[in-house]
């Protein structure tokens, strides 16, 4: 069972859900999610390559006005 | 040297004084002449400015103190010589005799009602109230029994009525009492000492002027806090001794240079008025004397309260009809079925027989004495010894409690290379392993608060029904279950893994009871408090029935919340060992100088060339401090700087320092605020205000934590306020100011790690969509909104940072998914409980 949420460097990083079978792999992917301004990490688990990412939000737009009910 | 602090006196400055040691690793023994602690502070009912209830603030503070490893209260004590000097004192200590055997008594109350001897007044309560001669001093702590030995039968005609054993020895099953104790003389040795002990009301023959002790209704002003208490003689109702409600109550402000006479007048005017809407209210004074402008708020507030202040030069008394007293002044008359005389404050009887005994100089009213500006304010001219509150001259509990950090402060930089050498090792821990699914066996200790809770309840039924609810497999009835005895040796026995408490107030006795459930194996978080006090008996203690019924309810929710609840682990966070100090003013210099004495790197950053302003450099104390300040090798000073931003928590700070070469970054672990209000113009607010969530007041002052218990503190964890940073005051409280502040950061720095609790929040990612209606809501900013990629799609999440974060539960309450809760509060244990009175379970 993999951890959908891991702590890493003091930071809270999200897995992406899909199991690399390379290091290479993972890391073309770690690639593209850098592009799009996301902090990455690799993981190595059970013989398969992991990753997880993270990017902060700076502007909040709320869904709704208000506060919901 | 030694790493151990004796302080004299058990007031709120001798407790607060002991309590900041102890937090920066001191050993600290801690002498008090009365049987127990607490000092004036435990005999009055509300303090000023605040209004705060003196009790509810102080007994939390005092069962810490008692609970903690590295304290020893030596209660009933008088100190008999101090020899040694500076980092090595020998000191004696007379203990006096209770007659009952302190390590033995478990406070059970069996030996009260089988006394024959009773009516004997309580010198707690001035003489009103009635004890047996076996008895509690007070209901504070040590809550250990003693016994009047001038009353006692069996002690003056060696036998209790017609038995040759007295009825007390036969109950006590412990074998506590012990008739033919002898004072004990003790031996400490320690590296500081601390004088704190207090001030008195001067009994002098003026009051006999005014009708004291002439008249019956002509009392003094602590005489009438006893009345005002609801742990008082008549439970916080005021009555006179022919239990006559009075209906009209007049003060009289005897010729008192310090302003807190006049504001214990208007603090108890007040308390009157609350009970009392319709009762005719005067005090009648020469001068307030107010120096402070929250006393002149608070003031102003009570002259709004229909509280007649009459200022006259003085007032002369006359025995009325009915007991009244008849007060003629400028021509005029009151008719005061009750007077309340407010004598001026005096030096107490230890502070004179400490004098003697140490050789110290008194000052002309007999108060340690406020040295020239050659000496600190709070030192003697025996170096290591120290001086704070009331001992020193009168003053509110506040400033009391500024003075008892800074002596805390002197103590410990003087004693700084022997910090934690003799702090006791904390006991090996034995807690019993509880993992989710495991059966519940939930041992019920009810707490009888002697007659709080077991004399407005029926206590039978509410242990019969409490045996009768799921998982349940004893019920213990215990006299006060915040001794802990009961709850500690049924844990040990490790039949049971869930607690419920059936007592007070989480409020006041969470700590205390985590506390005693750690120590008998269990994880204090399989813990409950239910309040049969507060929530029962003190707001139904006109209805036994219902109050009753509400109890067993309550038992009910209790249970069931416990029988729900996982073992959690404390949250342990590193620790910088490094603060930094904004303002070169001289609370910020005194602060700097104490923590780089004390050892611990302290950076200065300040806004001008030269350290101080002119005229303050004029003062010899200010230009000694930034002499020694600039020699001292822990302390960096950055003149002519700026702080820019902050970032970070408690312990983990990260700050910007600006300079005219560029901005340095320093990590720090804690940050104390001393500018001066002038150069906080709303054009000149540092970016680290916003970072720290500092607010001002309308008068450009920073605005602390609330409670008078907390004058140096922010709500911020880890930042501290001094000085002119929190009001306007003279260079010696200035210098004070700043050195309360540095025991409040040593208090954090000088630790490796902080212990934090782990009712933090948590996210749970599956049901938070990133919505965000919980980020701004947080009062500690905890809450980063993230995004993430999930199948090559952008998804959103909430991030908590535990160190921060204060599980206050806002964002609980602000999520419309369940997506985030705190951890103990899990919204299905509410849920449960509400079912559980309901009837839908």
């Amino acid at each position: 069972m993999r951890n959908a949420a891991e702590i890493m460097d003091g930071k809270k990083f999200m897995w992406d859900q899909e199991d690399y079978s390379t290091e290479a792999d993972a890391k073309k992917k770690m690639g593209k999610y850098e592009k799009d301004g996301f902090e990455t990490r690799l993981v190595r688990e059970e013989g398969q390559f992991l990753v997880y990412t993270r990017r902060v939000v700076t502007e909040i737009i709320l869904e709704e006005e208000g506060r919901p009910l | 040297m030694k790493g151990s602090v004796l302080v004299i006196g058990a007031g709120p400055a001798g407790m607060r004084a002991s309590a900041e040691l102890l937090n920066q690793g001191f050993k600290v023994i801690l002498v008090e002449e009365k049987p127990t602690i607490g000092g004036k502070m435990a005999q009055i009912d509300k303090m000023f400015p605040s209004n705060e209830c003196s009790t509810c603030t102080i007994l939390p503070r005092m069962l810490e103190l008692t609970s903690h490893p590295d304290m020893t209260i030596v209660a009933f004590a008088e100190v008999k010589s101090i020899d040694g000097e500076a980092g090595d004192f020998k000191v004696k200590v007379i203990k006096n005799p209770r007659y009952v055997d302190p390590m033995k008594c478990t406070a059970c109350t069996d030996c009260f009602p089988v006394c024959p001897v009773g009516g004997i007044p309580m010198e707690f309560n001035f003489g009103r109230g009635a004890s047996k001669a076996i008895y509690f001093y007070s209901p504070f702590p040590p809550r250990k029994a003693l016994i009047d030995p001038e009353k006692c039968t069996y002690m003056l005609e060696g036998k209790c009525g017609d038995k040759e054993v007295p009825p007390c020895v036969e109950v006590c099953e412990p074998e506590a009492i012990v008739f033919d104790q002898k004072p004990v003389e003790v031996k400490f040795n320690v590296g500081a000492v601390i004088l704190a002990t207090g001030m008195d009301e001067m009994r002098t023959e003026s009051l006999e002027t005014f009708g004291y002790g002439r008249f019956p209704n002509v009392l003094t002003a602590l005489e009438y806090e006893r009345l005002l208490s609801g742990l008082g003689p008549t439970g916080g109702v005021i009555k006179r001794d022919d239990k006559k409600e009075p209906q009209s109550v007049a003060w009289y402000v005897l010729n008192n240079p310090s302003p807190i006479g006049f504001m214990t007048a208007v603090a108890e005017a007040m308390g009157t008025k609350e009970r009392n809407p319709d009762a005719s209210v005067a005090v009648f004074f020469e001068d307030t004397n107010l120096v402070r402008e929250d006393y002149d708020d608070f003031y102003k507030k009570a002259k709004e309260s229909k509280i007649d202040f009459i200022k006259t030069d003085c007032i002369s008394v006359a025995e009325g009809e009915a007991g009244n007293v008849e007060i003629s002044y400028d021509k005029e008359s009151f008719n005061a079925e009750l007077l309340v005389l407010v004598p001026p404050y005096a030096p107490t009887k230890t502070t004179l027989k400490l004098a003697e005994t140490i050789g110290l100089e008194l000052d002309e009213w007999g108060f340690f004495s406020r040295t020239t500006e050659d000496y600190h304010p709070l030192n003697t001219p025996q170096k290591g010894i120290f001086v704070c509150g009331s001992a020193q001259e009168p003053k509110g509990i506040d400033d009391a409690i500024v003075q008892a950090c800074s002596a805390a402060a002197h103590a410990a930089a003087l004693l700084a290379p022997s910090r934690g050498t003799e702090s006791a090792t904390p006991p090996q821990k034995d807690i019993l392993p509880v993992k989710p699914g495991d059966e519940p066996a939930t041992l019920a200790v009810i707490c009888r608060c002697g007659i709080n809770i077991a004399g407005l309840l029926d206590l039978e039924e509410v242990v019969e029904y409490t045996k009768s609810l799921p998982h349940v497999k004893r019920v213990e009835l215990t006299p006060f279950g915040c001794d802990g005895v009961a709850i500690r040796e049924l844990l040990k026995t490790k039949e049971f893994n869930r607690l419920v408490i059936g007592a007070c107030s989480p409020k006041t006795h969470e700590n205390l009871f985590f506390l005693h459930t750690e120590m008998g194996g269990l994880n204090p978080y399989l813990m409950e408090i239910v309040n049969l006090r507060n929530h029962c008996t003190w707001v139904h203690s006109t209805d036994k029935l219902k109050a009753t019924e509400k109890a067993k309810t309550l038992m009910r929710m209790g249970a069931k919340r416990v029988a729900m609840l996982e073992s959690l682990e404390n949250i342990h966070v590193p620790v910088t060992p490094a603060c930094l100090v904004i303002g070169g003013t001289p609370s910020g210099i005194s602060c700097a100088l104490k923590l780089g004495q004390a050892g611990l790197k302290t950076y200065l950053v300040h806004k001008e060339k030269n350290l101080g302003h002119p005229k303050e450099n004029e003062s010899r104390i200010v230009a000694r401090m930034i002499e020694e300040l600039d020699k001292n090798e822990h302390v960096k000073i950055y003149p002519e700087a700026k702080v820019g931003r902050i970032e970070g928590f408690v312990g983990n700070f990260r700050a910007g320092i600006d300079e005219s070469g560029g901005t340095e970054t320093i990590d720090i672990g804690s940050v104390v605020v001393a500018t001066p209000v002038d150069m906080r113009a709303e054009s000149e607010k540092g970016d680290f205000e916003k970072d720290l969530l500092l607010q001002r007041d309308d008068k450009n002052f920073f605005v602390g934590m609330l409670g008078i218990l907390n004058p140096l503190d922010f709500n911020t964890d880890g930042v501290f306020r001094c000085g002119p940073a929190r009001k306007a005051m003279g260079i010696p409280d200035a210098i004070i100011d700043g050195e309360g502040a540095a025991s409040r950061v040593a208090g954090v720095i000088s630790k490796e790690e902080l212990v934090k609790s782990p009712t933090i929040s948590v996210v749970v990612d599956e049901k938070c969509d990133g919505c965000a209606y919980c980020i701004d809501p947080c009062p500690a900013q905890a809450l980063t909104l993230i995004e993430y990629m999930q199948k090559d799609t952008v998804k959103k999440t909430v991030e908590a940072n535990d160190a921060i974060c204060r599980g206050c539960g806002v964002c609980m309450a602000t999520c419309p998914k369940e997506g985030i809760f705190v951890r103990h509060f899990r919204p299905e244990y509410f849920e449960e409980m509400i079912n559980s009175v309901i009837g839908s379970e």
